[in-house]
């Protein structure tokens, strides 16, 4: 599981609720939404389902997010370089 | 073995690992099909004190073609939960389980049936009991009558379920096949054992004694059949979710992301001896429907060069073929497409073009009651019921695809070849009586499993 979250440049982290990925999927890749940090999540999102990422590149900011049964891969620049400067 | 530890990354993950898959229409019930899908292999029925059993974490699937397209047009999925009477106690059982609700039995399973079709998600039953894994006559007196039988369920759409532990019904001399597959009754013809001095010797059946997780199914062949078109395709399958997380401390998993397929099996033996080492685990993961990306080694089958090698100068019609670079159309008809009406008279179980490793059956044709030949097709008489057609418990498929491998069934697409007389020596020298112990005349047909008392060194 989670093959290739070991290679230089990837992180993989498993967190609650930590943001909606539909949200993050029309998010433009570069663009981190500070504001996302208060966002009032939906009910359905803040059920305390776990919520995984797989940052398979930090650099063009790649990234698999796993919620109950569904997958979406997002880009996101910003947000992969904050998972992987808090996985230090 | 038939598709036991068969790629590098399922031999890790047992549960998961597809074993053998049976298709036929019931000898005791012809109205009807049985569908089997065996996992967990390779079971020392001593196993104690933490037993086989099915992953609650995976889920188990039969698909069925009903139109050629190779896709899955019928569903059914299997998915398990486990319970845990007293975790205060290392002990799988605390005395005797005399049924299948004994408080004594320590850790139970559950299972749901879900069958989807173009109709919609159908949930056919939940909360259906396995059997406990057969431990010894202290543990688990009258297996078959108070526990197995008990745990054959009637679904909700009248079809017939089991799942648990049973006796293994596949043999093969494993012990020889894989040391340069020197097939003991003809190692005396071995390149390598005949340097050595080696004489024929009887075959050993690695699987006897063992027991295996099964999942059977009965089913009315009008519920997996299309409107005039009695040819199925069948193949299983199971699947974990994407990601896994395991604690740091109590080492629980979390799961999540959709599941995705890590075993599967169609034909027998396929990926053991067909598939080369580097497709092996993508062929675990690869959808029948893309299967025309393996033809190749169907179309020229590494085994077919090692044969005529290692049994040299046995094999000349052979060695002149793979030589010459012959495309073997027919491995392709009997194991990618199903064989065309016309190659073998009064038969057919094609499904069409598209090159897809399915368990064909012919729903149409009747099941050999009586005197059945495990040899199937390729028996003497040729019984049309077994294998290639479909596979019947015991059907003698090592020796079937061993021998159409060596040539016995090019001829059926190019009349000029003829094969080798040492065809018919081509055995690893097991027949239907060499399982330590009797398949069964019904449901779920495969027998009842060996207990580790009475089978301690299995």
């Amino acid at each position: 599981m989670l093959r290739g979250a070991a290679t230089a440049g990837a992180a993989g982290l498993a967190m609650t609720a930590l943001a909606s990925p539909a949200l993050a999927a029309t998010r433009p890749a570069g663009h981190a939404d500070p504001a996302a940090d208060h966002e009032q999540l939906p009910d359905h999102l803040a059920d305390g389902e776990d919520v995984v990422v797989h940052v398979r590149d930090v650099r063009n900011g790649e990234m698999d997010v796993y919620r109950g049964t569904s997958h979406v891969r997002v880009q996101d620049r910003a947000l992969a370089a904050r998972l992987a400067r808090a996985s230090q | 073995m038939s598709s036991h530890r068969e790629a590098p990354e399922i031999s890790k993950d047992p549960v998961a690992d597809s074993t053998d898959a049976y298709a036929f229409v019931s000898p005791d019930k012809p109205s009807t099909v049985t569908l089997i899908a065996n996992y967990v292999p390779l079971q020392n029925p001593a196993g104690g004190p933490n037993f086989y059993e099915f992953g609650d974490d995976v889920l188990y699937e039969i698909h069925i073609d009903t139109d050629g397209n190779a896709e899955p047009d019928i569903t059914y999925q299997f998915r398990f939960t486990t319970r845990v009477g007293n975790p205060d106690t290392f002990l799988y059982n605390t005395g005797p389980i005399t049924s299948l609700s004994s408080p004594a039995w320590n850790r139970k399973q559950f299972y749901s049936v879900t069958r989807v079709d173009r109709w919609g998600v159908h949930k056919l039953g939940k909360d259906l009991a396995c059997p406990p894994c057969n431990i010894g006559p202290l543990s688990t007196p009258n297996y078959a009558t108070a526990l197995a039988q008990p745990a054959v369920h009637t679904l909700s759409d009248g079809s017939t379920v089991f799942a648990g532990q049973r006796a293994e019904g596949f043999y093969v001399d494993l012990g020889s096949i894989f040391d340069l597959l020197n097939l003991r009754p003809i190692q005396e013809l071995n390149v390598f054992a005949k340097a050595l001095g080696l004489m024929s010797a009887a075959g050993v059946n690695s699987t006897e004694f063992l027991n295996v997780h099964s999942i059977a199914l009965q089913v009315d062949i009008s519920k997996i059949t299309a409107h005039k078109r009695p040819v199925i395709g069948v193949w299983t399958t199971a699947s974990r979710r994407r990601v896994g997380i395991r604690d740091d401390h109590g080492g629980e998993w979390t799961w999540s992301g959709p599941e995705t397929q890590v075993s599967r099996l169609g034909n027998p033996l396929i990926n053991e001896v067909v598939i080369p080492m580097g497709k092996k685990d993508y062929w675990n993961t690869q959808h029948p429907a893309h299967d025309k990306q393996f033809a190749r080694f169907y179309a020229h089958p590494e085994l077919a060069g090692l044969i005529a090698a290692i049994y040299a100068p046995n094999f000349p019609n052979l060695q002149a073929a793979v030589t010459a670079g012959t495309v073997r159309a027919d491995l392709e008809a009997v194991l990618l497409t199903g064989i065309p009406s016309g190659i073998v008279p009064g038969f057919t179980n094609f499904t069409g073009s598209v090159q897809a490793d399915l368990l064909r059956l012919n729903t149409s044709i009747p099941p050999t009651t009586s005197s059945p030949n495990p040899l199937g097709l390729l028996g003497t008489p040729a019984d049309p019921a077994g294998f290639p057609n479909g596979r019947r418990v015991f059907d003698d498929v090592v020796t079937v695809e061993l021998r159409a491998i060596a040539g016995a069934t090019l001829p059926l697409v190019d009349p000029s070849f003829t094969p080798d007389a040492a065809i018919a020596d081509i055995s690893d020298g097991l027949t239907d009586t060499s399982p330590g112990g009797p398949y069964l005349t019904q449901f779920p047909y495969l027998g009842v499993p060996y207990d580790g008392y009475d089978h301690p060194s299995a």
